[in-house]
């Protein structure tokens, strides 16, 4: 399964690859990353269809998570994508405008990796 | 004086018949000469009316006139004021043994002395007050013909008196003839009382026009009437005491002299009645009254003038009553005036001195008078002899009128004088008075005044302090508002490094479970490995954990008071920091929005010295603002839009030679409208919403750069295109 991470936290990359590593390692999950909306847009014009989970942060500059959410949600929804939107600020107006825009789950920083794990788990099976 | 008189003798009567004569009338013998003069006879000269004045010297002397002549009838009827001309004869005898110089007085306007020659032709003499002194015959002063008549001689005289009745008017015919050269004498070389009444009545004419100056000078100053009707009362007399002595000046001109005889008289006992009701104030104690003297004055006036200037056209009855009526009113003038003094007495202080001056004028003319028009009128109806007293006041009577009125004119001179004097202390009193008041209440208006004015000092300085606290917590808000905005970005500042910490901490534990695995299995290179991540984690958690700690300490600093000392700050990094912090800190209150941000940062910047957070606060302000502006445009225009704030720092070197540095905050927002470039940094001036904006950002800003740090703030702004701020600061 491929897991799409967008966060302009160049940091995060490691942190997924660490975390996730024996996941990786037995093949269960694949993980690309994008640094921007604008970049990840990009990553799905050719790679859409392997996509399966999209992780995005809401906080970035130029293109927001919330628009590539919609961006996502307009442009590449057949077949539809998991979008779990990851934010700092876990206040309910974010959670508010993700669920608005179609997201499928909502997160905080600092992310609960165990939580997500779970939830991947129920995803995946 | 000769007037009054006048007066007095117009309004007697008397009544007897007429008888006519039809021949010449008896010679009027002469037959001493002791005395100066004597009264001819009416037995002795007839009189004939010419109606006309056409009648010749021939005619009336021929036979057809001679029946014509009658008995001298003025006496008992008066004169027909219509007929002017009139013919006289008589005839003088000399029976004494020397010839005699009769002087033949005349006082009429006009008057022909005709004398038969032996060869019966006529000489004619020419006399009178109208005549003109060059063509004056005999004693041309007092306007005598002289005669002279040889020892038994007679000789018959025609007389042609021509009247003018506005002149003189004369009650009847009487006949004087004089000696002539006992009338010489007498008039010329014993008597000099003309002398005496041209120096006194010149005197008292000085005097009294001098004192009506000073008087009309005293009205100028106090502006009271009395002064102005005493001036005038003083002008009339002074011209009256002029006439006496001034009918020589007036040899052309008698018919003014005769107006200037009995005009002032008027004006006189008018003006007198006005001035005693000013001094006296009648119109303010007896309304009523004064009313009556009014109208009393303004009769005697009109009246008097009438009867002055009417008898010719009037016949002799109706003349005769209005002169009655007239001196009715005129004897009763005076004792109405010193009746009112008197009775002013309990009512005004001022009439007792006011009686002093009136009392001699009251008993000579007032009641004097009326005691001349009794014994007139005694003697005329009822033949009472005159008393002596009546002959003595006759005589006296220029002497007693003029210290009279001399009298009169000075006690009441000196009344007003001292009035003026009193009137002109209080004056000065009342003026000093009003000075220490008006000072006084200037004094008071000054002490009212300053404490005043310390009361409105005490108010403003009281208002100056609210505002220092006002602005003070304005000030405050202002940063709190920041802060706030800051503290949104803070948080996601802080939970990212967080995050990194939490989590790169826990893979760390598990990596390092992994570790102690392989070394147990003896698995060297992978524990290695291992040992790598962890190292790599823990570089990482040191960094995100330094990067939270900066955040927290800077929003501390921010939240500080200007306590700060300046120190060398990296403009690069606080540039980069704030930027992020205002980016953030907007985003988390409009999940909607966002905006591409670019950092040109110069890497060769001199580090400046500057109180940070300071700075900061500006950057931080600068970049809200632009964020905000791109986010108004991005409403406005929608998705096309693509927003955009950069941040660019450079080197600069300013015209001092020193190096700068300078920061270029730009926007492709809204642009600031030309109308309120002017404004925008004024304090309190906001575009934004109510409850958005303090309207302080950009004026703290400005007094941070340029009075904290003496640099320079720049605005550059195209409507609808950008907003770019330059802050310059200098190494």
């Amino acid at each position: 399964m491929k897991i799409l991470v967008v966060d302009d936290e160049a940091d995060v990359q490691p942190l997924f690859l660490q975390r996730f590593r024996k996941e990786i390692r037995e093949h269960e999950l694949e993980f690309d990353f994008a640094l921007s909306g604008e970049d990840a847009l990009h990553y799905l014009e050719e790679k859409h269809s392997e996509v399966v989970l999209i992780l995005s942060d809401i906080n970035m500059p130029g293109m927001s998570g919330i628009e590539l959410l919609s961006r996502i949600r307009h442009e590449y929804d057949a077949p539809p994508p998991v979008v779990m939107m990851i934010t700092a600020y876990g206040d309910e107006e974010n959670h508010r405008q993700a669920m608005q825009n179609g997201a499928n789950d909502f997160l905080t920083k600092p992310l609960d990796f165990n939580l997500l794990k779970e939830k991947l788990k129920t995803l995946i099976l | 004086m000769k007037h009054l008189f006048w007066l007095l003798a117009f309004v007697s009567l008397g009544n007897t018949c007429v008888k006519a004569q039809g021949k010449l009338p008896p010679a009027y013998e002469i037959k001493a000469d002791t005395s100066a003069y004597m009264e001819v006879p009416d037995k002795n000269w007839q009189i004939l009316e010419d109606p006309t004045g056409k009648l010749t010297i021939g005619q009336v002397s021929s036979p057809a006139f001679d029946t014509k002549f009658h008995i001298n009838n003025t006496r008992t009827k008066g004169y027909d004021y219509h007929v002017t001309n009139y013919w006289l004869r008589y005839t003088f005898k000399n029976t004494l043994k020397y010839p005699v110089k009769l002087a033949i007085e005349e006082t009429v306007a006009e008057a022909y002395l005709y004398t038969r020659k032996a060869d019966s032709t006529w000489t004619v003499e020419m006399n009178g007050t109208t005549v003109p002194y060059a063509q004056r015959a005999g004693l041309k002063r007092d306007e005598y013909f002289v005669e002279t008549i040889q020892p038994g001689q007679q000789i018959t005289f025609y007389e042609k008196d021509i009247f003018d009745f506005w002149l003189t008017k004369p009650k009847a015919f009487i006949m004087h003839v004089g000696f002539a050269d006992a009338v010489i004498e007498k008039i010329y070389f014993k008597d000099n009382s003309l002398f005496k009444t041209l120096v006194i009545y010149s005197v008292v004419f000085g005097v009294l026009i001098l004192s009506a100056l000073i008087n009309l000078m005293f009205y100028r100053i106090v502006r009271e009437k009395m002064y102005l009707f005493f001036s005038l009362f003083l002008f009339c007399l002074g011209i009256w005491a002029l006439s006496s002595p001034s009918w020589m000046l007036f040899e052309h001109h008698i018919y003014l002299y005769r107006a200037l005889n009995f005009m002032p008289v008027i004006g006189f006992f008018f003006f007198l009645m006005h001035f005693i009701r000013n001094y006296l104030s009648t119109p303010f104690y007896t309304p009523e009254w004064d009313k009556f003297l009014i109208i009393l004055s303004w009769i005697l006036a009109i009246g008097w003038s009438i009867g002055e200037f009417l008898p010719t056209a009037l016949n002799y009855k109706t003349f005769d009553t209005i002169g009655k009526f007239t001196a009715i009113i005129v004897y009763s003038y005076l004792p109405i005036i010193i009746g009112t003094t008197l009775f002013f007495l309990r009512k005004n202080k001022a009439a007792k001195p006011g009686i002093v001056a009136l009392i001699p004028i009251m008993f000579w003319m007032g009641f004097g008078y009326m005691f001349f028009y009794i014994c007139d009128i005694l003697y005329r109806e009822y033949k009472v002899p005159y008393p002596r007293l009546y002959n003595w006041m006759v005589d006296w009577n220029d002497t007693a009128l003029l210290v009279c009125l001399l009298w009169l004119v000075f006690i009441f001179s000196w009344i007003l004088f001292k009035r003026y004097q009193d009137l002109q202390q209080s004056l000065v009193q009342s003026s000093l008075d009003r000075e220490i008041e008006r000072s006084q209440l200037i004094e008071q208006q000054n002490t009212a005044l300053e404490q005043q004015v310390e009361a409105r000092t005490a108010e403003l300085k009281k208002s100056v302090d609210e505002l220092k606290t006002t602005q003070q917590q304005l000030i405050q808000s202002e940063k709190l508002a920041s802060l706030g905005e800051l503290t949104a970005g803070i948080a996601h500042e802080i939970q990212n490094p967080l995050n990194f910490v939490n989590n790169f901490s826990e893979v760390s534990m598990e990596l390092t479970v992994e570790m102690k695995e392989e070394l147990q299995k003896g698995n060297a290179a992978d524990a290695a490995a291992l040992a790598d991540d962890i190292e790599q984690n823990l570089e990482k958690i040191i960094h995100h954990g330094k990067r939270a700690d900066a955040i927290v300490k800077n929003m501390l600093q921010h939240s500080r008071n200007n306590t700060a000392e300046k120190q060398l700050t990296d403009i690069n990094a606080l540039a980069d920091e704030y930027l992020r912090l205002s980016y953030h800190g907007l985003r988390a209150k409009d999940k909607t929005f966002n905006s591409g941000m670019a950092a040109h940062l110069d890497p060769a910047l001199p580090k400046v010295t500057v109180i940070s957070q300071d700075i900061g606060r500006v950057l931080l302000n600068l970049f809200n603002n632009a964020f905000y502006a791109v986010q108004q445009r991005h409403k406005a225009e929608g998705a096309a839009y693509k927003p955009m704030v950069e941040v660019t720092t450079e080197t600069f070197t300013p015209p001092s030679g020193a190096r700068g540095v300078k920061i270029h905050v730009r926007d492709n927002g809204m642009g600031i409208p030309e109308a309120v470039k002017g404004k925008i940094l004024q304090p309190f001036f906001t575009t934004k919403p109510t409850g958005e904006g303090t309207g302080l950002g950009l004026s703290l800003s400005y007094d941070i750069v340029v009075k904290g740090h003496g640099g320079k703030m720049e605005i550059f702004s195209e409507e609808g295109v950008y907003t770019e701020f330059v802050v310059c600061l200098l190494v």
